[in-house]
């Protein structure tokens, strides 16, 4: 064997990195966020034991193999040594040793997140404070989602590993019509969502049809369906929930998401997932400029900001549909599956 | 040089527009490509390229068009990313109503080569469309409120042709960028244009941010571009460009901190006003206002100039804060190397080593903070003065600077583990454990002289290993070896010189040197004072050791040079502490450097040199009683030839220091 096979044999003759995660997710809950796509990803890579300790934070018991730590002083039952763990949640910085992890990740600064409770607001900026000022090990990789999470806790070079999406959401049929639809997707609430935006373009005349997708039942949210159905009477749509499968059915060639979220430390945080996920399906975004991930080519955005003219929203649905071809190539690039590959390559260059 | 033109269209005067590419079309072969960014319908596309076609550059020209408005920084990072990656070494950032008349950017081109700098270039413009020469912008200026404005607009233009002269900025309207200056932009920033910015104010921003990393702005005094302009200068009534304006003003503070023009105080005030006005008179501005403030964290923590340290034409500015003696060897030394090295200005506070560390305190905090605020760019704690570590961040936060530490020796482990003052735990053992920890914590840069030390600074303190600088101690240009005098009736000089402190292991040494049996006549000089000197002189005599070991007063440095020069041995440090296993010792870089023979103490920090000084030092473990005696004896029956290894030290310590200069240099933040 050549030296890198044999560098590939070793690693794997080792076995996994990491076999225990301390994390948000709660047993039996969807697997769509992040840490969970990521471990899943990195599960399938052979990084992550197939079956690792799991420790949540949350009202959720301990069930399914995830034991609960809590809500008031999650980070007390990190054990007191850590490698081989991958502490995912900022919440467990209750205590200093959940920097200590052989992988920590960071995503949307919680530590100012509206819907995140006051008291894991705080220990999510101790956490990062601790990282910022290296709490953490030397032998701690610590990655984030966007550039503003990276200078939060100090890092530089690589350690930005942005969102992905599943490979699979790239190979669904779209089968819309050719609609001038508008497709907008919950949560909604106070401190993400730009209300006026949302009323806006949902009304600038550009859409034939506006589907919302799990409105909620924010009273705002309730407010301004009312003022919708006033304007759009039946091209309103609400549906509970909607699944890539059914955005696909949607997606046409004049389909459009919009992402109506207000612009601000916490929306700058993201990485915005949804971005991906459009894409992925093949959907034109509107999206406000500032918030459109950086290292995206806006090519099938629509960026609003301060002076947009959304008159010409009809003009741009017009234009450009999003290739088959070109889906597949940002799906392969963009996938959780190469994040988890791309943190893989830097778990090994930190041993 | 191949030059292309960018230009970003917003909703763009089409008439305006045809005589701006109309005058392009008057020399096309003074440019390469024409890069344009279209916002706007695809009526307006139509319009557009009627318009080249008619001015006869449809082929020279490459069309980006979107239908929304992604902003003046945006568009033109993206047009300069696609000129640059097309091959054009230089690209002149234009906008929609400035005229470029025959030659003129030809001669802005061959000025450029000919000043051969890595910069920012614009030509003086004046404005479109008057009789008499009337400037419209000859660079961008600062006022102390913190307001950036065009030089003489609407004066009367001086044009001094074949004047180059440097400037706060140059105006996006008109702004030659070389591909060097580019590129160096967006390695050393980030970026080109902060698109955060949307329009106006970037390009001002942007020359502070040049010269953050020592790329000037400069002004190229010649004839033939003209300016239209249809927002000027403080003139406001313009809704999208007085909210930009009030946003971006907010902006440029977060982005750029204390590196903003301006007074401090007199910006301060005049953001006051602004936001007041907002308020009560020009709600229209008010959205503006409310992104700045909604953005802060985002705009200040991915900045990429709130840290640094200003590089390039104007010295690096350094108060070294606390030096009790000029003289000693490690102050001495790194600010030699702020001086000749990096061409550093550097300010001493001095203190005395007299008792009152609260009246030295009040001398430091009286004297770092008397200069102007911003006068320094780093603060260096000087070595011994870990105690005074929040004074200096104090002082360094005062004057917007990098905090420099100087952990060379800390409080606890001298005051407690040499010389034994208090009891570990006590009250007192923890306050000094603690200063030794806000000491190491409050740097930004921390300085230590071993690696072993370093690893103690990040396991014990908590300090991030990225913070944490290396500095050998090094030796003095005097350090050089001499050539060894004949010994005279077989006799083994051996030199000690120092303070008698805990960490020399003084008694250790007497009691070695009785036991020695070597052949050879073991002879010490002993140079120096202290507080325990008396003891040791008593504990010579006590051990029959009077005609063989001699006390000296202290000499001054240059004396010291021939001391060593005497010898045979130069003798280390012995003392059981766990700083004396992690530092390396003055005299032991001293003698080392001087060719000479060094007996010290194990300590894993020797690892660092032991092979740049084969058969020069001997290490003894001094829980070993015999372990010293029994190596004078080995000496004394092995001959000693010359050695000269201080220029490997030398350079092992230059290869050290270089590192901190990338860190001063680079200006950023841990």
């Amino acid at each position: 064997m050549d030296t890198v096979k044999r560098d590939s044999a070793e690693h794997a003759a080792a076995g996994p990195v990491l076999d225990a995660v301390a994390w948000a997710v709660q047993p039996g809950s969807g697997s769509r966020t992040r840490p969970a796509r990521l471990v899943a990803e990195l599960q399938a890579l052979g990084v992550v034991s197939s079956e690792p300790a799991r420790l949540h934070h949350g009202s959720a018991p301990s069930s399914g193999g995830s034991m609960s730590a809590g809500r008031l002083l999650p980070g007390r039952s990190l054990p007191a040594e850590l490698a081989r763990w991958a502490v995912l949640s900022p919440v467990f910085g209750s205590s200093r040793r959940a920097a200590r992890a052989s992988w920590v990740d960071v995503y949307d600064d919680w530590s100012i997140a509206p819907d995140i409770n006051p008291l894991h607001r705080v220990y999510a900026g101790r956490f990062y404070s601790g990282l910022r000022h290296n709490a953490a090990a030397a032998e701690t990789l610590v990655t984030a989602n966007s550039p503003y999470m990276a200078s939060k806790v100090g890092l530089h070079g690589d350690g930005v590993v942005p969102n992905g999406v599943d490979e699979s959401v790239g190979s669904l049929l779209r089968s819309g019509d050719d609609v001038a639809r508008l497709i907008v997707l919950g949560n909604f609430f106070d401190g993400r969502t730009d209300w006026e935006l949302f009323a806006r373009v949902a009304t600038s005349g550009a859409f034939h049809e506006v589907i919302i997708g799990h409105p909620g039942s924010a009273a705002p949210m309730k407010a301004l369906l009312s003022s919708l159905r006033a304007t759009l009477g039946s091209r309103l749509i609400t549906r509970e929930w909607l699944d890539e499968r059914e955005l696909a059915t949607l997606t046409g060639p004049r389909t459009a998401a919009l992402i109506p979220h207000l612009v601000n430390d916490y929306t700058l945080s993201q990485d915005l997932m949804k971005v991906y996920q459009f894409l992925a399906l093949g959907m034109k975004i509107i999206c406000p400029r500032l918030l459109w991930p950086a290292h995206l080519e806006p090519q099938y955005a629509y960026l609003v900001d301060f002076g947009a003219d959304l008159g010409l929203l009809p003009d741009w649905l017009a234009h450009d549909s999003i290739p088959d071809t070109w889906r597949a190539s940002f799906v392969g690039e963009h996938s959780w599956k190469s994040r988890a590959r791309r943190i893989k390559s830097l778990l090994e260059e930190w041993e | 040089m191949r030059v292309d033109l960018t230009m970003v269209l917003y909703r763009p005067d089409m008439a305006e527009l045809g005589r701006t590419l109309d005058s392009l079309a008057e020399d096309p072969d003074q440019f390469g490509l024409l890069w344009l960014l279209l916002s706007g319908s695809d009526d307006q596309r139509r319009q557009l390229e009627e318009l080249l076609v008619s001015a006869g550059l449809a082929e020279v020209c490459r069309v980006t068009h979107r239908f929304d408005n992604i902003g003046f920084a945006s568009g033109h990072n993206r047009l300069l990313a696609q000129a640059f990656g097309d091959g054009a070494d230089a690209a002149l950032v234009l906008n929609p109503d400035t005229r470029v008349a025959p030659d003129a950017l030809r001669e802005l081109a061959d000025a450029v080569e000919a000043d051969d700098r890595v910069a920012l270039y614009g030509p003086t413009i004046l404005r479109a469309g008057t009789d008499a020469t009337v400037a419209d912008s000859m660079g961008i200026g600062w006022t102390a409120d913190g307001r950036h404005f065009d030089v003489g607009q609407g004066e009367l233009a001086r044009v001094d042709a074949g004047l180059i002269v440097t400037v706060d900025g140059v105006t996006g309207a008109c702004l030659f960028v070389p591909e060097r200056t580019y590129a160096k932009l967006l390695r050393d920033t980030g970026w080109f244009f902060d698109d955060t910015f949307i329009a106006y104010r970037e390009d001002a921003e942007l020359g502070v941010r040049a010269s953050l990393v020592g790329v000037p702005s400069r002004l190229v005094h010649l004839e033939g571009f003209e300016h239209v302009r249809s927002v000027r200068g403080f003139t406001r009534g313009a809704t999208l460009p007085d909210l930009l304006g009030v946003r971006n003003r907010l902006l440029i503070r977060h982005r750029l901190g204390r590196h903003r023009p301006g007074r401090w105080g007199l910006d301060r005030f005049r953001d006051a006003i602004v936001t007041a006005a907002v308020y009560l008179q020009e709600r229209s501005s008010l959205p503006g206002l409310r992104q700045a403030r909604a953005i802060r964290r985002f705009s200040t923590q991915t900045s990429s100039t709130r840290g640094r340290v200003r590089v390039g034409d104007a010295p690096l500015r350094v108060l070294y804060l606390g030096i009790e003696d000029p003289t000693y060897p490690r102050n001495a030394r790194i600010r030699r190397f702020l001086e000749e090295e990096i061409g550093a200005d550097v300010t001493i506070v001095g203190i005395d080593k007299g008792p009152g560390a609260i009246r030295k305190a009040a001398i430091l905090i009286r004297q770092g903070l008397r200069p102007a605020r911003g006068s320094f760019q780093v603060v260096i704690l000087g070595e011994f003065q870990v105690k005074y570590g929040l004074i200096a961040k104090l002082v360094a936060r005062y004057h917007g600077a990098r905090l420099v530490v100087d952990w060379f020796v800390g409080l606890y482990e001298t005051r407690v583990e040499d010389w034994e003052m208090a009891r570990p735990g006590s009250p007192r053992a923890r306050v000094w454990r603690w200063l030794d920890q806000s000491a190491a914590r409050a740097g930004d840069v921390v300085l230590t002289d071993t690696d072993e030390r370093a690893k103690m600074l990040v396991a014990d303190f908590g300090v991030s290993p990225e913070r944490v600088t290396v500095l050998p101690v090094g030796a003095p240009s005097w350090a050089r070896p001499a050539p060894l005098a004949e010994r005279h009736g077989g006799t083994l000089r051996v030199l000690y010189y120092g303070g008698y402190l805990p960490l020399h292991g003084v008694p250790y040494i007497l009691r070695s040197i009785a036991r020695a049996r070597s052949v050879l006549r073991i002879e010490a000089v002993f140079i120096g004072g202290g507080e325990r000197r008396a003891a040791a002189e008593s504990l010579s005599r006590e051990l029959g050791l009077v005609d063989r070991v001699q006390f000296v007063d202290s000499v001054p440095e240059a004396q010291l040079a021939g001391e060593i020069a005497k010898a045979d041995v130069v003798l280390g440090v012995f003392g059981s502490s766990p700083k004396a296993s992690s530092v390396i010792a003055n005299k032991v870089w001293q003698g080392l450097s001087s060719g000479r023979v060094v007996i010290t103490r194990e300590s894993k920090a020797l690892s660092e040199i032991s092979g740049l000084v084969p058969g020069l030092l001997v290490t003894v473990d001094p829980e070993e009683g015999q372990a010293l005696a029994d190596a004078l004896d080995a000496i004394g029956e092995e001959p000693t030839g010359i050695c000269d290894p201080s220029a490997r030290l030398e350079a092992y310590v230059a290869e050290r220091y270089g590192r901190l200069a990338v860190q001063l240099s680079s200006g950023e933040s841990p």
